[in-house]
Order: C-alpha cells, then structure tokens, then sequence
C-alpha cells in the first residue's frame, strides 16, 4: 500500500485551549438518534486528525455484547479494512500499556508485536501512537493513530494534545452512551405505560365480556347492552392508546413565544422583523411546539445561510394557528430539515398540525408551523 | 349428588365482576358467590362465609394477590385460591409458593375459567398446559447448584458433588444471582424460596 509522508503542518499547539472542544462540538453537533456508532466514531477520529499531525486514527473498543474488541470508526483508513481485526489486549500490548499507563504510547521498533499482525502488514505501520480512551476510572478503548506509514518522532506537545483528546473523547462516548441509555428508558417507560393502559382497560372489558358470552344460557337484553356498551369502550379505550403521543412531551418552557421573539428581535445581530397579526395569541397548548419551532428556524438559519434579514410572521383565525419564519441568504444545496425540525414536525402531528420547510423565492427559506385550533372528532 | 361450591371473585375491576357474574350464575354447581374489590373486603368475605374457592386478581390495585392468598386461607383455611392475571404467566410452583391450588390466564375461554375454578374448589388443581407456561428460570444445572447453596454447600464443595471445576460453580452461581436478582447466596436462597423453586 502507498505510504504518505506528513505533509508541513503547524505543529499543535502545547496548551490546546478550547480549540479541540469546538472541533468536537462542530463535528458531533448534528449527530441524532440515527446517527450510526461507525459514523460517530467515524467523526472522533476525523477530529483527532484534524486537531493532530496525525493522518489515519482508528478507535478500538470492546464489544461487551459480544466480547471482543473491534474497530468501531476510523478517519484515513477505509473501515472495511478494519472491521475484520479482532485485537484483544494481549495482542496489542500498545493497547495494554496505554490503558494500564494511562498514557499515549509510541511504538516506532517491532511494531509486530505491539500490534496483531494484520494491522501492521494492512497499514504499513512502521510508528503508530495509541492514545487511551479512559476517564473516571473507565476504560472505553484506544485511538490508534498514525502519519499514514513513516516513522515519526512525537513532541511533548502533541503527545499532551493526544492524551487530552482521548479524555475528551472517553468523555463524548460516555455522553453519547448516557444518552442513548435516557432514550432506552424513555421508550421501555412508553411501552411499559402502553401496557398499563391496555391490560388495565381494554383486556379487562374483554375478559369480562367474554366470560359473560360464555355463559350457556342466552344474554336477556340488559346483558347483551352491557356486552354491547363494554366492547365499545374496549374500542375506545385501543384507540386512544394507540394514539397516545410518542414523542417525547414538551418541557415547560418558563417563556412564550411572544417573549422570544421579543428577546430574539432585540438581541445583536441579523435583523428579525416580526408581523405579530392583530390580536393573534398562542394557543397555551400549542406554546411549547411554537417556540421549538421558531428556536429550531433560528438555529438552521444561523447554520445554514448568511440572511441579512429573517421575518417572523404569527396569525391565528377559526381554524389555525400559523407561525412562518423566512429568512434571505440560505446557501445553495441546504438540504432537508434537521432533527429538531424533524422532531418538531412529529410533534405538530400529534396535534393534527405540520411543519413544513424549503426554499422560496430563490436565495429566501422558509419553515412554517400550521395547526388546526380545533381538531375533528369523528 | 353435586357438590355445591361457594366462590368468592377478587378483582378490581367492575366488568370482570359482572362477566364472572353472568357465568357461574348459572352453573349448577355454584352455591354461592360473592366478589370484593380489595383484600380488606376479600379477607372478610372469606372469614364470613368460608368460600371453597377464592379467585384472586395477581395485580389487585395497590395489593400483591400472591400476598393476599396467604391471607385469606389465614382467615378461612379451608379455602383454596386460584390466581388469575391477565398480563405474564405463573409457574405452578410459583403459583403453589404463594398458597395457590391454581392459576388461570385471563386469555383463557370462558368455559375453562369456570373448570378451573369447579376442579379447585372441588381440591384438585388447574395449571396451564406446559405449552402455556413460562420457560423454567433456571437451567438443570442451576437448580442443582441453588440446592446445594441453600444446604449451605460451598463453592469448593458443590465443585466436588457435581463433579464440575470451581471456575464452572463460580459461573453458575453469578448466572443465579443475575436471574434471581440477588446479592448473595442468602438473598438468593431466600428469593428462590419465595418464588417456588426451593422446597
């Protein structure tokens, strides 16, 4: 395989500061619920190399489910050429010591026995540096890094900066798996209220109404309104259980959007105009969604494009409630919503509205919230 | 001539008091039949009238049904108790640890339920099918190591009687104590018992 040489680069800076926290924040800020852990810790390594002289970095970790360890991402190295390496601490004593020393260790003689064997020949390692991933006492893995082949010398500094940015890393994974186990829970405690309501109600009616068909004698006609009046319920009682909101219920916000968009209009920056029409007031149920969507606007629109103006428009008449915000200067090629925005349209659904958002008018975006003020009852 | 049972139904919910209403209402063989709302009001239904047999609801609102079979065989010791449930299934030595002669789905068809409760006031017994019980807890395995921690065996001993390595006791009983959620072999022990398997 080719062998690249460093390039010239600045070399890292001793005391990193806050730089490599904005590399990770601007790498992993729109990371959502979809977001694979390959691409996730895809992006750590991406950051490492960015931050680093590096040019390849694989993170390593164990697999508890199945008990081994395996390559979960990589920058540099396609992770198919990875993904069939099974380390374990014994092989890799690089990985061993790293962990064990908590510290980075650079191996640039013998790399075959610092590494299984695989790795050295497929990369063409000759220096490889491997950076633990631990923090609070836990072991999460090792980042295994390299200049893409040649031997190289490590300074104090970047030794330092790798150190720093394996504990910034142990401590995005251990987040990312805090969070993912609060979703867990968020949906067992769904599932579990799910089946509250269906064995407390629906099975209930059933049961009781099939005990009673079940007698031999026929049902006089009390009985047989019961049965009749139990079964519909049962229906209800399904239905509304299947409608139960999924997503997760709005926090109480403590504002409104009416101050929002008063704080947002006064606040440095692009101009905010806002077309607050006549006496329109939001809806107290309809608040919480409002404001997610007006903040989840803002945030595309400050990531997304360069306005020079946004317009934010409320209206209310019989039927709905509408808030728009428009914006100039959206760069060409943004694509679909975000998952705020996305999350937002799932709530507006559960209350028979839409989200909806695109361009207009050619450099001019737009994401508009509608829902009905009074859904149908059928 | 048939013998006539008193039953007595322990449910918190209104629908299946009266579906149990309509159905052994007009079985021959039922007696009486009385229904509570509450352990309160099924102990003093049970001391009063001496049911042959009480159904009683696993998850009563607020009430353990497995503690409250206890109960009313205390009050009226004669009476035998059939659990009933609509959500999971109940070993029979499960269901035997909490004092049950029986326990019944209520998935089940009407006129199974009313076997089930003639076949336990009668002082017989009604389980599920094995098809319709829930997989055994443990493994053979695990069940021989449980009993020979509850005799107070240690790790090196039990190796010894089973003829396994210590590593192997020291596997299983990690894999019991996951299982029945235990902290030690005592809690283990005492956790195996309430649930029915250990004598």
């Amino acid at each position: 395989m080719s062998v690249e040489q460093p390039t010239a680069s600045p070399p890292p800076s001793l005391f990193a500061g806050v730089e490599p926290l904005e590399v990770f924040v601007e790498l992993l800020a729109d990371i959502d619920m979809h977001t694979s852990p390959t691409e996730f810790y895809d992006r750590i390594c991406e950051a490492i190399c960015r931050l680093t002289t590096m040019r390849r970095a694989a993170v390593f970790m164990a697999d508890a489910a199945r008990r081994r360890v395996r390559a979960i991402g990589s920058h540099g190295i396609p992770f198919e050429q990875l993904s069939g390496i099974r380390p374990t601490l014994v092989n890799t004593p690089i990985a061993q010591r790293a962990l064990l020393e908590d510290k980075v260790v650079v191996v640039s003689e013998g790399i075959e026995e610092a590494v299984p064997l695989e790795y050295a020949q497929l990369l063409g390692v000759t220096t490889l540096v491997c950076t633990p991933m631990s923090a609070g006492g836990y072991a999460y893995g090792v980042i295994c890094a390299d200049r893409g082949g040649g031997r190289f010398e490590l300074s104090d500094g970047e030794r330092h900066l790798l150190w720093t940015l394996g504990k910034t890393a142990a401590l995005v994974a251990a987040a990312r798996n805090v969070t993912r186990q609060q979703e867990r829970m968020r949906r067992l405690g769904e599932r579990l209220d799910l089946a509250r309501e269906i064995h407390e109600s629906v099975l209930q009616r059933l049961f009781g109404v099939s005990l009673a068909l079940g007698a031999e004698q026929p049902l006089d006609r009390a009985e047989r309104e019961r049965c009749r009046v139990e079964m519909q319920e049962a229906l209800s009682d399904l239905r509304r259980a299947l409608e139960r909101p999924l997503a997760p219920l709005a926090a109480e916000t403590g504002t409104t959007l009416a101050a929002e968009l008063e704080r947002v209009r006064k606040s440095p920056g692009v101009v905010v105009a806002v077309d607050w029409h006549g006496e329109s007031s939001v809806p107290a149920d309809l608040e919480p969604l409002a404001q997610s969507v007006l903040a989840e606007a803002l945030r595309n629109i400050a990531k997304h494009a360069h306005p020079t103006r946004v317009e934010v428009a409320v209206s209310r008449d019989q039927q709905d409630f509408t808030l728009e915000v428009r914006n100039d200067g959206a760069r060409p090629g943004t694509g679909e919503a975000g998952m705020g925005l996305r999350l937002a349209a799932f709530e507006a659904l559960q209350q028979g509205g839409a989200v909806e958002s695109g361009p207009v008018d050619g450099d001019r975006w737009r994401v508009r919230l509608v829902v009905p003020l009074q859904q149908d009852v059928d | 001539m048939e013998e006539r049972l008193r039953v007595l139904v322990v449910d918190d919910h209104d629908v299946v008091h009266w579906g149990f209403r309509v159905l052994l209402g007009e079985q021959p063989w039922v007696e009486r039949f009385f229904q509570a709302r509450t352990g309160a009001e099924a102990i003093a239904l049970a001391r009063a009238h001496k049911p042959h047999v009480a159904l009683v609801d696993l998850f009563l609102a607020g009430e353990s049904g497995a503690e409250l079979s206890a109960a009313i065989r205390e009050a009226s010791p004669a009476t035998r108790v059939v659990l009933i449930s609509g959500a999971g299934r109940m070993s029979p030595a499960a269901a035997r640890a909490a004092g049950a002669s029986g326990f019944v789905s209520k998935d089940w068809e009407a006129a199974r339920v009313a076997a089930a409760v003639r076949r336990v006031g009668l002082g017989m017994t009604a389980f599920p099918t094995k098809a319709e019980q829930p997989a055994p807890l443990l493994t053979e395995r695990e069940r021989e190591v449980l009993d020979l921690i509850a005799r107070g065996s240690t790790n090196r001993e039990i190796a010894e009687r089973l003829y396994l390595s210590p590593h192997t006791v020291k596997e299983h009983t990690s894999v019991l104590y996951r299982k029945l959620r235990a902290r030690n072999r005592a809690e283990a022990v005492r956790r195996a018992q309430r649930i029915g398997l250990l004598g």
